[in-house]
């Protein structure tokens, strides 16, 4: 070994020193909460909680909880530690929870600052938004059901992969609200009947405020419109056409999405910006409860599927302009093909967006009708 | 010692008399306190002349003495001739007593005759002799199940079955200034390349000790860099394997009283190669050889990883995963690099315990053994059940390895690798492994690239390395070894595209 070598083999193995083992912190040392909540009480006061695992066999509860009230999440770590064992971690966060009264003030989303700062902290965690009160949330622990936070990723994954909800990290909320051509969604939970239940979809303005929910079958059409609804998504509609033999709806049809095709057309006239959309879908029948020859006649029962699924598509848009957001992302689209018109207007997007014409056609083929007649 | 070496020579380099009395009183100076020696005195029926055999009791075969020395000089009649009138195969002239004493005692038998000049050796060896037997080590399904023995000559006789040719030569080399092992090195003349062949030869004359006693001590002494934990040479007990290296245009050397044959030079990848890897479908032969890869990765870092991730970067274990962890570890009382510890150097008590037993002990071992790795610890609430997982998975890698010296050489790694995880995390890992990766490319072989045909790049080794071809598309020998005549094989396979 040549001097040089060595002298720059010595300088490495030191070098290594320098990053030492300081952050070494076995994993039984430290504190791992899995759900960050965050709300205001009745006087409007920030309080945090948290929900850490249990490790050990001799404890019957599996998890332990941190509330405590603080000027920030960063500022209420002492809080934090002075409640638990081992040192706080913010790096295994599932899934953050913001209760719905913080949605009422704008500027909430500043608090979550220290989420994105501090590299340590996970951001693929899902945000969702608690209708009621966090605390109830996280006290709830119901006997017959896995610990909050695998129960609520699992419901927000699993659902939001048949695009039911929607499945918004950190990570993608804060694109959200830099973003000035969409504004920001998340998935919602309520506890009803002592159960935890996903409504579907939070809309936010852009500026944090809560302007309305979108259920599942409402979200599924936000995500055709978003150009991400996987496949395998289903839909159900109510045919007035077809005889209704109370006390069962036997009017319904079902079907399930094969290949779903959206088409935007970008354009701005008369100071208005205009959007035309073509949905096509291809779908696979999962029930029609009525009689009806599909194999003969399917062309009629597409086109009765058709004329329902516009009617709520037009719905949805007329929901959103009503509300002065865009969830869908069409500013986006202002931007890129329209982008002076769009630079004009994109601190006032929602309000621009409500003056918009949308039109939307649909065109659905049955491609499968199932093994029965 | 170099006066020790005159010393020794000095009495005995003188020629030997031609006068039996004067022998007889020179061997009895020599050979003192020597019970074995047997000293027969005869009379040759042929001239009528004295004579006296001496030969060492056990290193002899005696039916060989009686009926092919004894008998046909006590018994033969007709002209005096120049040649003794012996039926052993080899006849040597000694014309000193230092070319006797060595003959002597590599048991040879020795004859002095009345009035001659020159004393005879006589080829009677027979020393106890183990029969042929499966390789230990090296087990092979499908290969020979013939290894070596500890015989060099025999061992010779092994390859040379493989090789009938008269290009396979041989060179002797005496080795040791005590136990004159002789050293043979073998290399098929018109492939292997006479630059490493001089290299090895080289290495090997400069040797000045006591003795060798076995294969591993000669490599100690001829190894590239003898401070590294990887080994640079091969040793191997099976001679198809050594063949098939001898083939592929590298060297072999035999020693004597050594049931194992070293191979030079040779590449990291070679240690990763069996001889049943070229007898199986190249399918599943690809597959073990890529097994065989994982295993030595599992086998040095498995225990290094799962300290650093406990320790340092539990956010990269899912979220079910650390659960379960976090539930295992909950109850244990240290610190997982002493946990990892523990319990590797537990695996490692266990294995030697097994070698070094008797093999019915061995197996109570293995038991009693399994037990406490597998249940006690776990229930007394000392080690974590991923723990043990992770011991169990990385011994069961390491004995996949089909070479016991890169196995060793994984043991030390791992442990060096563990410290380094439980002081810095994946960095100190990753500093680890490139540090282990700059080592291998660095190394030599005998002089060679030890890294290739990885580093430096040789496209066409690839075939028999990471992935085995079919044997038909094997058609070069591996450039590594530099060989005279590269070409294989022609078309192996009939193509019928004439018709």
């Amino acid at each position: 070994m040549s001097p040089i070598v060595a002298r720059i083999g010595l300088m490495m193995i030191l070098s290594l020193f320098l990053s030492s083992c300081s952050d070494q912190l076995n994993l039984e040392n430290a504190n791992i909460p899995l759900v960050l909540g965050m709300d205001l009480d009745k006087n409007e006061k920030f309080h945090f909680y948290l929900t850490a695992p249990v490790f050990s066999n001799n404890i019957k509860k599996k998890s332990y909880e941190l509330t405590g009230t603080a000027k920030t999440l960063r500022q209420s770590k002492a809080a934090q530690d002075a409640q638990s064992s081992g040192a706080t971690q913010g790096r295994n966060y599932q899934v953050i929870l913001i209760g719905k009264r913080m949605l009422n003030y704008e500027g909430w989303f500043k608090m979550l600052e220290v989420i994105y700062r501090d590299a340590r902290n996970t951001v693929t965690d899902r945000v969702i938004v608690v209708d009621g009160s966090v605390p109830e949330m996280l006290y709830l622990n119901p006997p017959d059901q896995p610990m909050l936070p695998i129960l609520l990723r699992g419901m927000v994954d699993s659902t939001s992969s048949h695009s039911e909800t929607v499945s918004t990290t950190a990570h993608e909320l804060h694109r959200q609200f830099t973003d000035l051509g969409i504004t920001p969604y998340v998935s919602q939970v309520k506890i009803i009947g002592g159960k935890v239940r996903l409504q579907g979809t939070a809309l936010i303005s852009q500026t944090g405020l809560y302007k309305g929910t979108l259920d599942a079958q409402e979200t599924v059409l936000l995500r055709i419109l978003q150009k991400n609804a996987e496949p395998g998504f289903s839909l159900s509609y109510q045919l007035p056409q077809e005889p209704e033999i109370s006390p069962f709806a036997t009017n319904m049809v079902s079907f399930t999405a094969g290949k779903v095709k959206t088409k935007i057309k970008t354009g701005f006239q008369n100071n208005r910006f205009k959007y035309d959309f073509k949905v096509s879908l291809v779908v696979g029948l999962s029930e029609h409860l009525f009689p009806f020859d599909v194999y003969h006649d399917s062309k009629q029962l597409e086109k009765m599927i058709e004329e329902q699924l516009t009617a709520q598509f037009n719905a949805l848009i007329a929901k959103i302009q009503k509300l002065k957001i865009d969830p869908i992302g069409l500013g986006v689209y202002a931007r890129a093909y329209e982008y002076q018109a769009f630079k004009k207007t994109e601190n006032e997007w929602g309000e621009v967006l409500s003056q918009a014409d949308i039109h939307i056609s649909t065109k659905v083929k049955i491609s499968a009708m199932g093994p029965i007649k | 010692m170099p006066d020790k070496k005159t010393e020794q020579n000095i009495p005995h380099s003188e020629p030997i008399s031609t006068d039996l009395q004067e022998n007889l009183a020179k061997i009895h100076q020599l050979f003192t306190e020597t019970p074995d020696m047997v000293t027969r005195h005869l009379t040759i029926k042929q001239s009528g002349k004295q004579a006296v055999l001496i030969y060492i009791d056990g290193l002899n075969d005696k039916a060989a003495i009686n009926d092919n020395v004894l008998r046909p000089l006590q018994q033969e009649l007709g002209e005096d001739s120049q040649e003794i009138a012996v039926t052993v195969g080899h006849v040597g002239h000694l014309s000193s007593w230092e070319q006797a004493e060595l003959a002597f005692f590599q048991g040879n038998s020795l004859l002095f005759i009345d009035g001659g000049e020159q004393a005879y050796s006589l080829d009677t060896k027979g020393w106890p002799q183990r029969n042929i037997e499966d390789p230990q080590l090296e087990s092979s399904l499908k290969g020979a199940h013939q290894g070596f023995l500890e015989s060099g000559d025999l061992n010779i006789a092994l390859i040379r079955r493989y090789l009938p040719n008269r290009g396979l030569k041989i060179k002797r080399i005496m080795v040791g200034e005590r136990g004159q092992t002789t050293v043979s090195i073998l290399y098929i003349e018109d492939i292997a390349n006479a630059k490493y062949m001089a290299e090895l030869e080289q290495r090997i004359r400069k040797i000045t000790v006591d003795a060798i006693i076995n294969t591993g001590e000669l490599c100690e002494f001829i190894e590239d860099n003898p401070f590294s934990l990887f080994p640079q040479l091969i040793t191997t007990e099976r001679p198809d394997t050594t063949a098939s290296q001898l083939l592929q245009g590298r060297c072999a050397v035999v020693v004597d009283r050594s049931p194992n044959v070293l191979i030079a030079p040779v590449t990291f990848m070679s240690f990763f190669q069996n001889i049943d890897d070229y007898s199986s479908r190249w399918t599943i032969a690809t597959f073990l050889r890529l097994l065989r890869m994982f295993a030595f990765i599992t086998a040095a870092f498995l225990p290094a990883i799962y300290i650093s991730v406990v320790s340092y970067h539990f956010e990269i274990i899912p979220l079910k995963l650390l659960l379960t962890l976090g539930e295992s570890r909950g109850q244990v009382p240290f610190p997982p690099f002493v946990e990892a510890i523990l319990m590797e150097i537990t695996l490692e008590l266990l294995r030697e315990a097994g070698i070094r037993l008797p093999a019915p002990v061995g197996q109570t071992v293995g038991i009693v053994g399994g037990i406490v790795i597998g249940q006690a610890v776990v229930q007394a609430g000392l080690i974590s059940n991923v723990m043990v997982i992770v011991v169990a998975f990385t011994a069961i890698s390491s004995f996949i390895l089909p070479n016991y010296d890169m196995v060793a050489a994984v043991r030390l790694i791992r442990f060096i690798l563990m410290i380094l995880a439980s002081m810095f995390g994946f960095v100190g890992l990753v500093i680890g492994f490139m540090t282990m990766i700059g080592h291998i490319i660095a190394l030599k072989s005998l002089g060679t690239s030890y890294g290739s045909p990885i580093a430096p790049v040789r496209l066409a080794d690839l075939k028999d390395t990471l992935i085995r071809v079919p044997l038909w598309l094997m058609d070069k020998r591996p450039l590594s070894t530099a060989p005279k005549q590269s070409k294989r094989q022609r078309q192996s396979r009939i193509q019928e595209d004439t018709e």
